[in-house]
């Protein structure tokens, strides 16, 4: 019990720091600073990485404004102002790109957190159990398969012609699809593959947070008869909010920046399933790629990031408007 | 010591080869004088190339570098790299600044006309004069034009076979079974490609050879025949006709409806496997023997010779379009010197061996003698791979691509049909008729919107197009919606910028 008690404490740590730290920044800096010297400590590798790759790399956004010239460096390129910006809009490539990334990202965050609660509240009707490690373990294997070899997997899986799908539709006398060719059938896809790898470290954070709940709540519960899904109800799901609330709000900052590895290397680039996969993070990188301009790219990168900085302030002003007093949850 | 003996022994017999065979379509003069290499101070530069780095890659390396200390004070690191990734790390490598010193570049791949726009690649016009004289006469003031932007010369041309004959290349062993040698004989067009691809595909389909899984992989480009189109963002020029230099957009000729059909049937009749693949798959499933043709690439003089050395089994190759000489076919093979190289006067006198001196070109192109490869003829310079290797496939430095890095036609031989290629290449060079554009470059200064998502559409929509995916009629995915993509995009004023510019040339060189 004493355990469960400390890891409920670092689970629940994210939803209450931020709010400690006003206080704590007001009143008693230096005292705060050492009390929390081990933490700190621990952020650290991450802070400078932030700093590093997010904060001194902002000077680069001038790129997007300029005729940039690698040789030239951004000291002695040409101004062009917002001319960069209109190849954004002389296709409607860029307005495909948003949508996909934002709705795709949408489906992901939505199905992912039923999922993940879901494979939690299993795990954790059955902690006891010898087994429980090793289910732990397997649904978090696939996160550290590279997405190169996963888009190797779904490649034999989904082969047109080869594929092991089409041997069964095959098998049972169905037409074989061209899955390579088909761009409807890709969000669903990509699902599978993002719940394949993501499911099991979604499921792990709940699951801490789960282990956190006082054990009386729930022995109280049962002896006033309550079944298992008014347990989940009235007392895990209660219990667990904040650090829904958390997650989905650190979800829905990053909503305008898709993981390029997954819809680059999954979907094989094909230029058949861009109406479906085609996200903001490789349609910058195509931008380069394709058409060596790092002006434009850098265009590209900068609407990303407005629109996705412009959806974390909103997301934060509406949890302000439904958090209570005494159970802050949003960020700033 | 002995090693030495020998590498002398070498340089004296290549020197002595190549003075007699007298194939020396390039002069072997010009070259520096030994006495200033002591003079230079000691540099190492970098060369970024395309294809797999051989296993030996790093010998042959240390045995160029020995002849170019002793030449001109200098060394190269070869970085081999992978054609399928390229162009996307030359594209890497160029954004993000990295100094490099020589690098491939061309109108296909690491493409040249956006390095120049992007300032990536120096001006070599004074360079090539001061330390490059042999190099400079190798070719004609005319075919050096081909390369010029705004003027200037940004990449050295690879002397090699600039028209480009299109058809296909197919296994021997198919031939021979099926017994399809008058039938390719008098092949003349695609059109007749249907029936042997249907013959082709019955043989597969028979199982009698459990590897084959299909008749062909097509990878057609967006622009196809006797049209004058690259770098032209969807545009083209009729290449076969003088006095009409208008420029039209290609996806509304009747030539790319017709090609688009084509692709399309043959790909629902089953001779093409469905799924595009990417980088090198196509050819590496070629060589696994799962495909009976490839319909694609380049077919040339020797090319058989070439091909085999890379597959392991013979091939026939047909050419079905004679070709017209265009600008972006002379500079499909260039090598360009990096404008942030600290070294370029230095770069260029390395280009300058690589293209006059016979034995630093072999080198790089075969490996070493005696352990790569050995004379079977030196008076005709034909060699043949070194003990133990008995194929070309087997030998441990085999790249296979000459073009890549110098004039091919200093090349030895790798068999007896080819005696004679590389004058059969320059006769075919200089005999192919010129494109009425040859020696023009497209500026697209001005509408750089609009050539940046025209890019975007060839690859999305062209591409698939060109290749039998989409059905030519799909309204989503057709020709038709191709053509509305296009017209948003702002092709119109590509157009009227292109003719501008074509006319104004017209006029200036007419």
């Amino acid at each position: 019990m004493d355990i469960h008690v400390k890891e409920g404490q670092i689970a629940a740590a994210p939803a209450a720091a931020p709010n400690r730290m006003q206080r704590g920044l007001t009143t008693m800096r230096g005292q705060h600073f050492r009390r929390n010297l081990t933490w700190f400590l621990m952020a650290l590798p991450a802070l400078i990485w932030i700093f590093v790759f997010k904060y001194v790399t902002l000077f680069g956004v001038v790129i997007a404004f300029q005729d940039y010239k690698g040789r030239r460096g951004i000291s002695g390129s040409d101004w062009i102002g917002l001319k960069n910006f209109e190849f954004l809009f002389a296709t409607d490539s860029a307005v495909r790109a948003t949508r996909n990334t934002v709705t795709l990202n949408l489906m992901f965050i939505a199905i992912g957190l039923v999922v993940a609660l879901l494979l939690a509240w299993l795990i954790f009707e059955i902690y006891t159990s010898a087994l429980t490690k090793f289910y732990q373990t397997m649904l978090l294997l696939p996160r550290f398969i590279s997405w190169v070899i996963v888009s190797y997997f779904v490649f034999a899986l989904l082969s047109t012609d080869n594929g092991v799908i089409n041997k069964f539709l095959e098998s049972i006398g169905r037409d074989p699809v061209a899955w390579y060719n088909s761009s409807e059938f890709w969000p669903m896809i990509l699902l599978t593959v993002v719940l394949w790898g993501g499911a099991g470290i979604g499921s792990l954070i709940y699951l801490s947070g789960m282990l956190a709940i006082d054990p009386q709540l729930f022995e109280a519960a049962k002896i006033d008869g309550a079944s298992k899904w008014q347990q989940y109800r009235f007392i895990t799901f209660p219990m667990l909010k904040p650090l829904i609330v958390i997650n989905l709000l650190l979800a829905l900052g990053g909503i305008f920046s898709a993981d390029f590895g997954l819809f680059y290397q999954v979907p094989r680039n094909q230029a058949l399933l861009y109406p479906t996969t085609d996200v903001l993070d490789t349609f910058i990188y195509r931008s380069l790629i394709e058409l060596q301009n790092v002006s434009m790219a850098a265009a590209a990168n900068l609407y990303q990031s407005l629109v996705g900085f412009g959806l974390v302030l909103a997301a934060n002003w509406v949890v302000r408007r439904i958090e209570s007093q005494d159970e802050p949850l949003s960020l700033f | 010591m002995s090693q030495k003996m020998s590498r002398r022994s070498f340089i004296r017999a290549a020197g002595a080869a190549a003075a007699a065979a007298g194939v020396g379509l390039t002069p072997m003069a010009g070259l520096l004088s030994r006495v200033s290499a002591q003079d230079l101070p000691f540099v190492t530069l970098r060369w970024i190339y395309g294809g797999q780095p051989p296993e030996d890659l790093q010998a042959v390396q240390d045995a160029l570098n020995v002849i170019l200390k002793e030449r001109i004070n200098a060394e190269v690191i070869m970085e081999a790299t992978d054609w399928g990734a390229f162009n996307d790390k030359m594209a890497l490598i160029n954004a993000g600044g990295e100094v490099y010193d020589i690098a491939y570049t061309a109108s296909w791949i690491n493409n040249y006309y956006s390095n120049v726009n992007n300032e990536y690649l120096a001006p070599l016009d004074d360079l090539l004069l001061e330390h490059a004289p042999g190099l400079w006469d190798s070719m004609p003031e005319t075919t050096w034009n081909a390369a010029r932007i705004r003027g200037s010369i940004y990449g050295v041309i690879n002397q090699q076979i600039f028209p480009r004959p299109q058809g296909f290349t197919i296994k021997r062993e198919i031939i021979d079974k099926l017994d399809l040698g008058a039938t390719i004989d008098n092949m003349t067009s695609y059109d007749e490609l249907t029936s042997l691809l249907q013959t082709v595909k019955d043989y597969v389909d028979s199982g009698e050879d459990p590897n084959l899984e299909y008749a062909a992989y097509l990878s057609f480009g967006v622009t196809i025949g006797t049209w004058d189109n690259e770098n032209l963002y969807g545009l083209a020029v009729k290449g076969d006709d003088f006095d009409f230099r208008q420029a039209v957009i290609f996806s509304g000729t009747e030539d790319f409806r017709q090609r688009a059909e084509m692709a399309y049937a043959w790909s629902q009749a089953g001779f093409l496997p469905p799924d595009r693949l990417s980088g090198d798959e196509p050819r590496a499933n070629f060589r696994a023997g799962k495909y009976a043709m490839m319909i694609s690439g380049t077919i040339k003089p020797g090319g058989e010779v070439e091909n085999e050395a890379l597959l392991g089994f013979p091939v026939r190759d047909k050419i079905l379009y004679n070709p017209i000489l265009t600008t972006p076919a002379v500079t499909a093979t260039l090598t360009g010197i990096s404008s942030n190289s600290p070294n370029p006067e230095r770069a260029m006198m390395v280009l300058e061996l690589m293209n006059t001196n016979k034995e630093v070109y072999n080198l790089f192109c075969k490996g070493i003698q005696g352990t790569h490869w050995e004379w079977e003829d030196e008076t005709i310079e034909l060699i043949r791979p070194a003990a133990p290797a008995t194929t070309w496939a087997e030998v441990k430095y085999n790249p296979n691509t000459d073009w890549q890095f110098g004039n091919q036609f200093n090349a030895y031989i790798i068999d007896r049909a080819q005696v004679g290629v590389w004058e059969a290449t320059y006769d075919l060079n200089t005999q192919t008729p010129p494109s009425p554009l040859l020696g023009f470059t497209f500026d697209a200064a001005n509408v750089q919107t609009e050539a940046a998502a025209l890019t975007s559409l060839g690859t999305e929509y062209g591409e698939p197009l060109a290749n039998g995916i989409v059905d030519p009629d799909d309204p989503e995915r057709g020709i038709a919606a191709f053509q509305q993509r296009e017209k948003d995009a702002g092709i119109d004023r590509v157009l009227a910028e292109a003719q501008r510019q074509i006319d104004e040339w017209v006029a200036a060189n007419a």
